[in-house]
């Protein structure tokens, strides 16, 4: 849950470097989607990935609310992302005209907020449940029912409505994570 | 036909749906909004799970922590050039380079390097001693080295205080020595062929 991320920079900021590795396994695979929905490429992910962990080096401590941390996470890799994309790329393909529907900044925003909340939820479900959501829904392609069943010792005809029930976990999760959502800041220098 | 419970929904995301269904989702905002809205976050949480990090990108973030985050106890030491590069002893030239000894000062510490050419062109060994003014020297202390052409390596400091780094790509480095919540940050080293140093 959140107070998780208040624990984590605690130990971070105490020197705990198993701490930071856990906070970027869980917070990595989100700075790089954000990075890449900004329109980076897989390479510049990883770029902003690292300048964004720099970022967290010299700002961890300056966080007014640690709790927020995946949401100042999330802004950091949208600006950084588009830092490195107008370094690197004339202006004219930045703003270039496209007929397909461009989210608004605040749209933008709220989207990557969302992907903090959805990988929060994800890992706070039971081990079974997230294994069965991966399995039946992230997958590509998705693993079958049957051998969704096998895997865990289940009848095939159980494995609908324990998915059901699965996700039915996850929406309550990201529904009382949803409540919890604002937005974060650093202060202080840098 | 009522509107359809997340169940349904939850089916209907999955790929089955009866006719019925089908045609009361073309009727029905609100469902076919549910249904849109558990669609894109399946599809936000694939995105977030295929850019899982690898061990390679939790390395350098490891390396990044070592080099640049807080220090557990406290303690860090800018180190200082104590005794600038000197010819080393004969039996260390190896080629037309010399290996030659560096040392560095840093509280009641000292890091004395020797650099010598590697097997592999443009390549350079580094052997070194952390020494402690008298103190032991805390068991399994690290070694990071980085350089700003993306190299970085991690050893152990044996029981003598030595270490060895193999291959360090010539040009600036940075080498950080941590232990015992002690550290001793050498920034700036400069790792190649000593310009004027012909070895004799």
């Amino acid at each position: 849950m959140v107070t998780a991320d208040r624990t984590l920079v605690k130990r971070c900021l105490n020197g705990d470097e198993e701490a930071w590795v856990e906070l970027w396994a869980h917070y990595g695979p989100v700075v790089k989607a954000v990075a890449r929905r900004a329109g980076c490429d897989s390479e510049e992910a990883r770029d902003v990935l690292q300048r964004v962990a720099l970022a967290a080096l010299q700002g961890l401590d300056g966080l007014r609310d640690p709790e927020k941390l995946g949401g100042w996470l999330a802004g950091t890799a949208r600006y950084q992302a588009f830092d490195l994309i107008r370094r690197r790329r004339p202006a004219e393909q930045l703003f270039s005209g496209s007929a397909v529907h461009e989210p608004s900044p605040e749209e933008s925003i709220q989207r990557d907020r969302d992907l903090v909340i959805l990988r929060r939820a994800l890992s706070d479900l039971d081990e079974r449940c997230r294994r069965m959501i991966q399995k039946l829904d992230l997958a590509d392609p998705p693993v079958s029912y049957r051998d969704v069943a096998e895997a865990e010792g289940l009848k095939p005809s159980s494995v609908g409505p324990i998915r059901r029930r699965c996700l039915n976990r996850l929406r309550k999760i990201i529904d009382k994570l949803s409540d919890r959502r604002s937005g974060a800041h650093i202060s202080g220098e840098g | 036909m009522s509107h359809l419970d997340l169940d349904r929904i939850f089916d209907l995301m999955g790929g089955s749906g009866t006719a019925e269904e089908a045609s009361h989702l073309e009727e029905c905002d609100d469902c076919r909004r549910q249904l849109e809205l558990w669609r894109t976050r399946v599809d936000d949480l694939r995105t977030i799970e295929s850019n899982a990090l690898n061990r390679a990108e939790i390395h350098n973030l490891r390396v990044l922590f070592r080099e640049f985050g807080p220090s557990p106890v406290g303690r860090r030491w800018a180190a200082r050039l104590v005794r600038s590069s000197q010819p080393a002893a004969a039996g260390a030239v190896r080629g037309g380079l010399a290996a030659t000894f560096t040392a560095y000062e840093a509280g009641p510490y000292q890091i004395v390097l020797q650099v010598s050419p590697s097997e592999t062109e443009g390549r350079f060994d580094l052997q070194g001693q952390v020494a402690g003014d008298g103190r032991q020297i805390p068991a399994s202390t690290q070694v990071v080295l980085s350089s700003g052409r993306g190299y970085a390596d991690r050893v152990t400091v044996d029981s003598f205080g030595e270490f060895r780094i193999a291959g360090v790509p010539e040009g600036p480095c940075r080498l950080v020595w941590y232990g015992g919540g002690e550290r001793i940050d050498l920034d700036g080293l400069e790792v190649g062929e000593c310009a004027g140093d012909d070895g004799n």
